[in-house]
């Protein structure tokens, strides 16, 4: 797992790259709380790069989730693969999150709210 | 400067200054001796002129005898006849022996005849010099310069005797004086044939009288001095004289003349001259004997401390050895021997036991040195390398005496100090570490010893997980199930259960909860219990599913979640039930062999969100058909290239018509995963389910 921090018109976007397990989950959840941090804060986590996500890599996404929404912050997830896209299909997280096809998107619709 | 040469010179210059003093005394001695020879020689002189005027005078005397005792001249004298006189004194004029100048006197100092033809010629003396020999006191002689006259003054020699009356006319007495007078020439060649000199005689005036044929006259001539008695040098056609001038008194007083008397001196100065260079030679050679005799004494003297000094020299630069035997003595310079030779011993002995201290300390510093190399042996490769290596360059520091370090330490001893002082530095950093090491050691086994326990905690709570699931199925020729979970860690997160739902009704649960461990375990436990209990009261999978959502949402600090399929079979007529909480749809595999995939119903992982609906569905299940839960371990198991298993792959693996047990399928799926995944490690619990239905065909052929 690799994930690279960047600014884009006032959103955080993080990019992840490679495999996300439950080896490295919580390398990811730190990252995603410290994004979110404590203000209304405007989160992109990018998935282009991104191979696989277990469940522990989607509770991570629920912990920051839910640590946003007190605050006003929003979480929006872009580029999925296929395969990444099936796994929130199947698990039904597709309904807590927006998803965005592009990263550029889900910065703009972000940035617009 | 040698101290011998200065001691030479010293005396070299008291002696000088003693002979230049001797040689001055001398000097003055010999001129007073000289101004006494010249005295001695004016005297000499003087008493050789005054011998001549007496010697000329008894001459004159003779013919005053003659005249004195002639009667016929002593009656015309006590007479006073003139006349009777000039006939008498022309008999003694004349004949052979003429007497040459002639005065008579009478008793009163009348003169009764001159000899002297001319009318006016002054009396040879005056009456005041008359006195004494009318008085009868004696004869008076001498030189006077008679002036006047028609004649230019003369010097004449006088002498004068009283004449006495015979005994007719006067009974003895003085009847009167008779004076004759000679030219000085005469006592000047008496002079001459007494002393042999060459005799000069000048005026009052400084007119030469006599001795003017002489050939030395014209260089005595300006030599003359006419007042006073003096003794000059001359040299003349390559001799010496001695020029003594002596002054003539004139009887009435003051200077008549002067006599010079030159004598030849040449030889007695060449005697003086050989006796001087003589005498000085002797000075000189007992000069310098006497230094040839000190030079020789110091020599001798001076070789012991010459063999002193080079001892000292020899112990100064460090050789003691070259012995040499001083000879002593009870003088100063003995001594001094005697003690350079104790002093020599002396320091012979300490470099003796220098030497052997050099020789101790040496053994010394190489004990230490192997025993520092032993010990850094000891010590861990790195620091032993680096210490022996400080080692090497400290040795070669002290073969370098120009390095700062050997400066600073002085001497070897001081290296090895340095040396050995790393060591114990090096030593006492490696006993920290190991100190260090042995507490992190033992950290390490505690935290050995608690991980051992941990596991053992685990292993149990493994196997206490694995036992409540269950192993055993109820046996019924309807159906037949097998099921087994492979948990990627000590303790999954995955569950499957299979339990009755009131008489005719199966409850087929498959679950996979978000991580893995202890936590996850938990949370199984709890998913599961509940699930169990609320299926139980029958109100159908998709009730089941929300009530139980709800439930596990209301208390989720952690967010954890699960995803679960649950279905209710009929065990009747083979209908099934079932509901999805967001878990991989199963497959249905056809006895024919075809692979579908079970209808997706809407629902959510449980436990993420409360009150959340959840859809039911319904297939009837035909005989020999098997239906396949799985959780995404086992789509999700990677080979070591990464690769995924992935749906095509186990749908190939449970395909194809097949009239095996449940159980076979289940091994066979399971082998076919481990076959891809090849060794490479396993990621996420891998659960399967195989469910078989054959009710139909039982009844069939039941």
């Amino acid at each position: 797992m690799n994930i690279t921090e960047d600014s884009v018109g006032g959103v955080t976007v993080l990019r992840t790259e490679g495999r996300i397990d439950s080896g490295n989950a919580s390398d990811f959840e730190s990252h995603l709380v410290r994004a979110v941090g404590e203000g209304k804060a405007r989160l992109v986590v990018d998935m282009a790069q991104l191979t696989y996500i277990s469940s522990a890599g989607l509770r991570a996404l629920l912990i920051a989730a839910k640590k946003a929404r007190p605050n006003g912050g929003r979480i929006a997830l872009s580029a999925m693969a296929a395969h990444i896209r099936e796994v929130f299909d199947l698990s039904g997280f597709s309904s807590l999150f927006e998803i965005h096809p592009t990263e550029a998107a889900a910065v703009a619709a972000l940035a617009a709210g | 400067m040698l101290l011998r040469t200065r001691i030479i010179l010293f005396v070299f210059a008291t002696l000088a200054v003693v002979a230049g003093l001797l040689i001055g005394v001398g000097v003055v001695r010999d001129g007073e001796a000289n101004q006494r020879a010249r005295d001695l020689e004016l005297d000499r002189l003087g008493v050789a002129w005054r011998l001549a005027v007496t010697e000329a005078a008894i001459r004159i005397d003779q013919d005053l005898i003659r005249l004195t005792t002639d009667p016929a001249l002593l009656r015309a004298v006590a007479a006073g006849q003139r006349g009777a006189l000039a006939e008498r004194m022309s008999v003694h004029a004349g004949g052979s022996n003429p007497i040459a100048d002639v005065n008579l006197f009478g008793m009163d100092g009348a003169l009764l005849y001159a000899t002297d033809p001319a009318f006016d010629a002054p009396p040879l003396l005056t009456k005041p010099l008359l006195e004494p020999v009318l008085a009868g006191r004696g004869r008076v002689r001498g030189v006077r310069l008679l002036d006047g006259g028609q004649q230019s003054a003369r010097t004449r020699l006088v002498a004068a005797a009283p004449v006495y009356g015979t005994t007719l006319e006067g009974g003895g007495r003085v009847i009167g004086a008779a004076v004759a007078a000679v030219d000085l020439s005469r006592a000047l060649d008496i002079l001459r044939d007494n002393t042999g000199g060459r005799v000069f005689a000048v005026g009052r005036d400084g007119t030469l009288l006599d001795g003017g044929g002489d050939p030395l006259w014209p260089l005595v001539k300006p030599l003359v001095v006419l007042d006073g008695r003096g003794l000059l040098t001359l040299d003349a056609a390559g001799r010496r004289y001695a020029l003594a001038s002596l002054p003539v008194a004139d009887l009435a007083g003051g200077r008549a003349a002067t006599v010079l008397v030159a004598t030849d001196v040449t030889a007695t100065l060449a005697e003086q001259r050989l006796w001087s260079i003589a005498h000085g030679a002797a000075v000189l050679l007992l000069l310098l004997g006497a230094l040839a005799l000190l030079y020789g004494y110091l020599l001798r003297n001076f070789a012991v401390l010459d063999e002193a000094v080079r001892a000292l020299q020899a112990i100064s630069q460090g050789r003691a050895m070259g012995y040499v035997e001083l000879p002593t003595g009870n003088d100063e310079i003995g001594r001094i021997g005697g003690a350079v030779t104790v002093f020599r011993g002396v320091m012979r002995e300490l470099e003796r036991t220098a030497g052997q201290r050099d020789r101790r300390l040496r053994r010394q510093q190489r004990f230490i040195r192997r025993q520092m190399e032993t010990l850094a042996v000891t010590l861990e490769e790195d620091a032993r390398q680096s210490l022996l290596d400080e080692l090497r360059q400290i040795e070669a520091d002290a073969q370098d005496a120009a390095s700062p370090q050997s400066k600073g330490v002085g001497d070897e001893l001081g290296l090895l100090a340095l040396g050995f002082s790393r060591l114990a530095t090096r030593v006492s950093t490696q006993q920290v570490q190991l100190t260090q090491m042995v507490r992190d050691l033992r950290d390490a086994l505690a935290d050995k010893r608690r991980l051992i326990s941990l596991q053992q905690e685990l292993e149990i709570a493994r196997t206490m997980q694995l036992s409540i699931l269950p192993q055993a199925f109820p046996e019924s020729s309807a159906l037949d199930i097998a099921a087994r979970m492979i948990p990627a860690k000590e303790v999954g997160g995955d569950f499957y259960d299979v339990f009755p739902v009131g008489e005719d009704r199966l409850g087929l649960v498959i679950a996979d909860v978000s991580g893995k461990g202890i936590p996850a375990a938990f949370f199984m436990l709890i998913a599961r219990t509940m699930l169990r209990a609320v299926a139980e009261s029958g109100v159908g999978p998709g009730e089941t599913l929300r009530r139980v959502n709800t439930l596990l949402a209301a208390e989720n600090e952690q967010m954890m979640f699960v995803t679960v399929f649950y279905a209710e079979l009929d065990t009747r007529s083979g209908a099934l039930c079932f509901a999805n909480g967001g878990h991989n749809p199963p497959l249905r595999v056809t006895a024919a062999g075809a692979v579908s995939v079970l209808e997706r119903s809407a629902g959510i992982a449980l436990a993420v969100m409360p009150d959340m609906p959840f859809a039911e569905r319904r297939i009837a299940l035909a005989p020999g058909d098997r239906v396949i839960l799985f959780t995404d371990g086992v789509t999700e198991a990677f080979d070591a290239n990464g690769a995924m298993y992935g749906d095509d792959r186990l749908a190939a693996a449970v395909g194809g018509p097949e009239d095996a047990p449940a159980r076979a399928s289940l091994d066979g799926l399971l082998a076919d995963v481990a076959r891809f995944a090849d060794g490479a490690p396993q990621s996420d619990d891998i659960t399967v389910l195989v469910l078989r239905w054959c009710g139909a065909m039982g009844a069939a052929a039941g």
